[in-house]
């Protein structure tokens, strides 16, 4: 067998193919050119609104660290929510501009490779707020009482009670982790569950970077 | 912004090169439920990136390049999933007189032979280029439509020589997977 000689058959079939297509313009037309645009201005319209609220949390926080900056526990806080807020801001923005500049009319390698930086980016972002949701709760709801209603929390509550509520953290986020090795297999007809387990163990993280590897090795000429 | 005449353009243009959707759909998407859900993806992401279209590119280059990206997209996505809903609208393409292929190939016997002997190698080709991965797979299904390395080389990004040894090996790696399939390996 040469595929030189199948090509010619492959191309008899695309001549046939001309007789026999139907390509139905009239259903594109009628209902689907319309919602490509809904569907654009919806993910612009989504990915703004995370960003915005981003900021109102960066916004907050940095307030509340420079009326309670001569205090150092919640100093500390403070510098935590503010850490976090702006690594969410920044990957936020990251992947809202990588968006807007995707060009799917670009070269396939290069929008391959920049497609599964931005999934990386995104399963990242995704992971790490999965792990530190559990553990920052409780910093955010000290912040939130002492800056709201002026209630101080390490007066008011006793230690054993916000070492237990720390502790519950760790152990909500370690079983999470173990689950999502454990489960993230099972549940094929629960594709958010399992995507979220997956994200969680890392294992869809790993994914993308193998891909993103094998589109910049495919590149290279001796790939 | 797209104006009715844009609209008016596109559409005809798609329905020109309407074989690029229905090769590409068929070489990235498994069972019509998934193939018509992937011609859909590809035709609307056409349209968004239509307005962008630089006419100096040929129109065939620039609907491989959106053709083929949505299609690795999808297949990365949907690659877990198993087809098991068939969609409920109407098909955006279709082949719509098969039976009447059909019946010119019974009509004709010696011809009929033939023309059974071919559609079984398609078939086993389609097999082959369906085991590749996305990229080899993009790439041979551009070998295969007889566009010249340049242009492979302008749709995928790579270099005209990095395109032509690619190629030597895809062919290399296909004539031995037939024979292997050929011997019942």
């Amino acid at each position: 067998m040469e595929l030189d000689d199948l090509k010619q058959n492959w191309k008899q079939r695309d001549q046939q193919l001309d007789s026999v297509l139907k390509f139905h313009v009239k259903l594109l037309r009628d209902s689907r050119l319309g919602k490509a645009q809904g569907a654009l201005r919806r993910l612009a319209i989504l990915l703004s609104a995370g960003l915005v609220v981003d900021l109102v949390v960066l916004g907050a926080s940095g307030s509340f660290l420079w009326t309670h900056a001569a205090q150092p526990r919640f100093l500390f806080i403070g510098l935590l929510i503010h850490a976090c807020a702006i690594g969410l801001a920044a990957s936020s923005l990251y992947q809202l501009i990588g968006i807007a500049r995707l060009d799917y009319a670009a070269p396939v390698v290069r929008i391959q490779e920049r497609l599964s930086t931005l999934r990386i980016a995104r399963i990242r972002t995704w992971k790490w707020t999965l792990l530190l949701a559990p553990l920052l709760w409780l910093p955010i709801l000290i912040a939130l009482m002492q800056g709201f209603l002026d209630v101080d929390l390490f007066q008011h509550a006793a230690l054993p009670w916000l070492v237990a509520n720390f502790l519950f953290g760790v152990l909500v986020v370690a079983a999470g982790v173990w689950a999502g090795r454990k489960y993230s297999h099972r549940w094929h007809d629960a594709n958010w569950w399992q995507k979220l387990l997956r994200d969680l163990a890392g294992s869809n993280l790993t994914v993308a970077c193998d891909q993103l590897h094998e589109m910049q090795a495919y590149e290279n000429l001796e790939s | 912004m797209t104006t009715p005449v844009q609209q008016e353009r596109f559409l005809r243009l798609l329905e020109e090169h309407q074989r690029v959707l229905y090769k590409v759909s068929r070489s990235y998407a498994r069972g019509s439920a998934d193939q018509d859900d992937l011609v859909q993806e590809i035709s609307l992401q056409l349209w968004r990136s239509f307005p962008g279209y630089d006419p100096r590119l040929p129109f065939l280059t620039w609907m491989y390049r959106v053709a083929l990206n949505v299609a690795i997209s999808y297949r990365r996505r949907e690659g877990r999933r198993l087809s098991k809903q068939p969609v409920a609208v109407a098909p955006l393409l279709e082949i719509v007189t098969q039976e009447d292929a059909q019946a010119t190939t019974r009509s004709a016997p010696a011809e009929g032979a033939g023309a059974l002997q071919r559609d079984e190698d398609l078939q086993r080709l389609d097999q082959l280029v369906q085991a590749l991965a996305p990229l080899d797979r993009a790439l041979m299904l551009l070998y295969l439509d007889e566009q010249p390395h340049a242009e492979i080389a302008a749709v995928l990004g790579l270099s005209v020589s990095n395109v032509g040894t690619k190629i030597s090996r895809l062919k290399r790696r296909i004539r031995r997977d037939w024979n292997r399939s050929a011997n019942g390996d």
